[in-house]
């Protein structure tokens, strides 16, 4: 179940919140794990068992080694939280290349499976199994690791359960620790201006995802569409800011939905992105980017490994195995591990060679950053190699064969798309925010929201386009 | 509500959303007051209506339940009887044993369990049942539409013209349901699959293209043509080289259900210098004069309505061109297959579907001014599926790939 549809907006968000009204403040977690559980299985019926199962067994072996006080059984869970999601992630992808690559493993698999993997079909990956890992792990660590302060007691399994299975955060983040909200878990308060503010911040969350993302990504579907064979360097950079901006808008837009409905249950969901395009460098990016992503990824990896205290050498390499998990945390596609490489040697390279300059000179840093984005996006969102490499090639203008989608085509999509393109500048930069910041309490700011909510819901109405990028995850 | 507020605080957007849920119940209320039975029809057909994604980068209204209530009201006013169609389309009643005759030749359908094409006089009823059960009957209209066996079948009063065509290769002939077939085209049967779908039926048919002397000619031939259609003719507007001259009325989700209803379509820029301008198509061919018009549509009608319907539509556009322009050569397209992943991931957007409508736009084909044309052969594997490597989404070709339907297009020219 998607937030961006009829069926949350209208069906399950106004029954849910009006159980969760009527309960008391205490049994409120209870309504939220088995809410959550619902939304999960609409979604996922038979894979909302291997949420349990994880749940279960995470949260045994948590109190079991809370009790005994051994540490290496927190280490035991983590590793098999990982391992199933590696499973499920990797399992398909690595088995489909040693088959493709020849390997003659083929009788190990299944009936069926084996045909499937050998035509490059992914198996179908549980519903956000990446996010609910990642949280599962954080909670492990966290919880788990430290020594408990004198006369503290272990977090109950509805605590803990609510929070990993919270619906605003559990298909596509922000992945949350739970110190964040220890303290409202126990009595969540409903109340008026936490249902206002945060239906505001729902609201914006769908108008980015409905009105923005959504439309212009037709307009990167379009250029592939066309195909890789003859497209003009013009248009291939058209699309690909069109899908800069998509993916955008998209996660943006999504993650404050996610806050939104955190809010209106009483919960403070941390932000999850914080004006990402205005980044003067990738350093920069990286901390305005899927923020709760780049944070799990140093608390729970890099510093674990060392993080930058160990010595040069060892920096890099804790870089470089971080950027690599980051890249396919992302997707199971040897695009996503060049596109979390690549960003490995663009830090790398900031952190040593050019980053003082970059600060000293923003215009500098702003236009390197505005340039290779488009060209990181169209790595991670192009997975097949040959298309990629032809794209690519068309971005440099060394297109395949004559330019067949060349000017007229790129004419009539600017006409077509020119407003909307206008429309998501203007949302991208920190205005939006900053109008946010000063007159959020305004009521021409509630009517302009109300009013976006309104037509979103009337795009969603009409069947238009309503993919989610960041779903497969 | 735990006093979290402080005085003076009012909550406009709380306020806001409460007025449109008691605004929105208070419609829903209205309409059941006022008009029941269309708003318990809207109820259902809208539970069962598909989720109707942009695939083709098109903007695509849910008229279903509009296109069925539509239907359900010119029936009922007699206006939808496929007999009253014209004096010069008549029924041929004993087509059924042409239809037997086509599947013993075929050899593979044993007598008891056949469905093939049961080819006798329209049944009213068949349309009434077609146009009116909408998304509500699914199982039971698959039932009807079921076509029985050609048991009982009349002898025919005349030869077969040649195999695979109708009962005397000339005439138009009708389905059960309704369906216009056309008497010029050879249909090739095969085993249908019992379906349960409101917007189409398997007929075990595949129409071939008209059979005709065509003449191989250059890119001037289309200097003087009407390019009428969906997102796909916009890629030949795009890929041809013929847009300098020809006129293109083509648009993203072009179909002929939205034209029945009054909708212009865009007459696509000559240069690529902008995004053209909406015309009224009729309006349009009063105008202006051409030599040849092609028309390419179905892809965005595979939801509205049913085939019989989309026929009925398709057959109004094409009387409105041979009336507009009656020297004009008139070129009806095929609809490309769908690929194999693609196909079926949308309720309605599958082969059979894309199949039924050709066989519908066939049957207005009469090989003197009207000639059917189809290019799937040129584009899918032996299964019917669109080739997977000329092919982003499953629906639309590669602009490297649109030179090969052009070319096809100059292999398959009527010069008179």
């Amino acid at each position: 179940m998607l937030f961006s549809g009829l069926d949350f907006i209208f069906r399950f968000l106004p029954v849910f919140l009006i159980v969760y009204r009527l309960v008391p403040a205490r049994a409120r977690k209870g309504v939220l794990f088995v809410g959550s559980l619902v939304f999960y299985a609409l979604g996922e019926p038979v894979y909302v068992l291997l949420l349990l199962a994880e749940l279960v067994i995470g949260y045994a072996l948590y109190r079991i080694s809370s009790h005994t006080r051994k540490k290496w059984i927190m280490g035991l869970a983590i590793v098999l939280e990982v391992a199933v999601l590696a499973f499920f992630k990797f399992g398909a992808f690595l088995s489909g290349e040693v088959l493709r690559l020849g390997g003659g493993a083929g009788w190990i698999f299944p009936e069926g499976m084996a045909d499937a993997l050998a035509k490059g079909q992914e198996i179908a990956l549980p519903l956000g199994i990446s996010f609910y890992t990642f949280q599962l792990i954080a909670f492990l660590s966290d919880e788990g690791m430290r020594e408990p302060s004198p006369g503290e007691r272990p977090v109950s399994f509805g605590s803990f359960a609510a929070y990993i299975t919270m619906f605003p955060q559990l298909v596509a983040g922000p992945i949350v620790q739970y110190r964040e909200v220890r303290e409202d878990m126990e009595a969540p308060a409903m109340t008026l201006r936490g249902l206002e503010e945060g239906g505001k911040i729902f609201a914006a969350g769908l108008a980015y995802k409905v009105l923005l993302a959504n439309p212009v990504g037709t307009l990167f579907r379009s250029v592939l569409t066309a195909g890789v064979r003859g497209l003009g360097a013009e248009n291939a950079w058209l699309g690909a800011i069109a899908y800069t901006f998509q993916i955008y808008f998209d996660f943006y837009g999504y993650s404050l939905m996610a806050i939104g409905l955190g809010k209106m249950l009483g919960f403070s969901l941390p932000e999850n992105f914080r004006e990402p395009y205005s980044a003067r460098s990738f350093t920069q990016f990286w901390r305005r980017w899927h923020i709760t992503l780049g944070r799990w990824f140093r608390e729970y990896v890099y510093i674990p490994l060392g993080g930058s205290r160990a010595g040069k050498a060892r920096t890099i390499r804790n870089l470089l195995i971080v950027w690599a998990l980051t890249g396919i945390w992302h997707g199971a596609g040897w695009n996503f591990l060049l596109w979390g490489l690549l960003f490995f040697v663009l830090l790398v390279l900031e952190k040593n060679v050019y980053g003082r300059f970059l600060e000293k000179h923003a215009v500098a840093g702003h236009l390197y950053v505005l340039l290779l984005l488009p060209v990181t996006w169209v790595i991670f969102g192009i997975s097949d190699p040959g298309t990629l490499a032809g794209y690519l090639r068309s971005m440099v203008g060394l297109t395949q064969g004559p330019v067949l989608t060349g000017s007229e085509v790129f004419m009539r999509h600017l006409h077509t798309y020119g407003a909307l393109l206008a429309a998501c500048l203007v949302c991208a930069t920190p205005l939006p925010a900053q109008l946010w910041e000063r007159y959020r309490k305004k009521v021409w700011m509630s009517l302009l929201l109300f009013a976006a909510f309104l037509f979103a819901c009337y795009e969603l109405a009409i069947g238009s386009s309503n993919p989610f990028l960041y779903f497969r995850f | 509500m735990t006093g979290k507020k402080k005085p003076g605080e009012h909550f406009p957007f709380l306020i806001l959303c409460l007025l449109l849920s008691i605004g929105s119940l208070g419609i829903g209320i209205y309409h059941m007051v006022t008009a029941p039975d269309s708003a318990l029809t809207y109820l259902q057909s809208h539970a069962e209506r598909p989720f109707w994604t942009d695939l083709l980068g098109d903007r695509i209204p849910g008229a279903f339940p509009e296109a069925i209530a539509d239907a359900a009201q010119e029936t009922a006013e007699g206006r939808n009887d496929p007999a009253d169609a014209g004096d010069r389309l008549q029924p041929v009643a004993d087509a059924q044993t042409s239809a037997a005759g086509l599947s013993e030749d075929g050899g593979e359908t044993p007598s008891g369990s056949s469905e093939t094409g049961d080819l006798s006089a329209p049944g009213s009823e068949q349309a009434q049942d077609s146009a009116g059960a909408g998304a509500r009957e699914d199982e039971e209209n698959g039932a009807e539409g079921m076509q029985e066996t050609p048991g009982d079948a009349q002898d025919p009063t005349e030869e077969p013209a040649a195999e695979g065509y109708g009962p005397n290769g000339r005439d138009p002939y009708f389905t059960e349901d309704g369906l216009q077939l056309s008497g010029r085209i050879r249909y090739q049967t095969y085993e249908p699959a019992l379906t349960d779908s409101p917007y189409y039926t398997d007929r075990g048919l595949i129409a071939e293209s008209s059979e005709y002397a065509y003449e191989t000619v250059e890119d001037d031939y289309f200097a003087d043509a009407a390019f009428i259609g969906d997102s796909r003719m916009l890629g030949l507007h795009d890929y041809s080289g013929w847009m300098e001259n020809a006129d293109f009325y083509c648009e993203n989700g072009f179909s002929v259900f939205r034209w029945s209803k009054g909708d212009p379509v865009t007459l696509q820029s000559h240069e690529g210098k902008n995004a053209g301008t909406k015309v009224d198509l009729e309006t349009a061919m009063r105008e202006k004069h051409y030599g040849k018009i092609y028309l390419l549509a179905g892809m965005n009608d595979l939801g509205y309505g049913n085939t019989v319907l989309f026929q009925g539509w398709l057959r109004d556009l094409t009387d409105m061109l041979r009336e507009t322009q009656p020297d004009a050569v008139l070129y009806l397209l095929s609809n490309l297959h769908i690929s194999k992943e693609q196909d079926g991931v949308q309720p309605a957007m599958d082969n059979l579907n894309t199949n039924d409508k050709n066989v519908a736009i066939s049957g207005l084909a009469d090989g003197e001014n009207v000639f059917y044309l189809d290019a799937n052969p040129l584009f899918c594997d032996a299964d019917g599926y669109l080739l997977p490597d000329i092919t982003f989404d499953g629906y639309h070709l590669y602009a490297a790939d649109y030179s090969r339907w052009a070319d096809f297009l100059k292999e398959h020219a009527v010069v008179r």
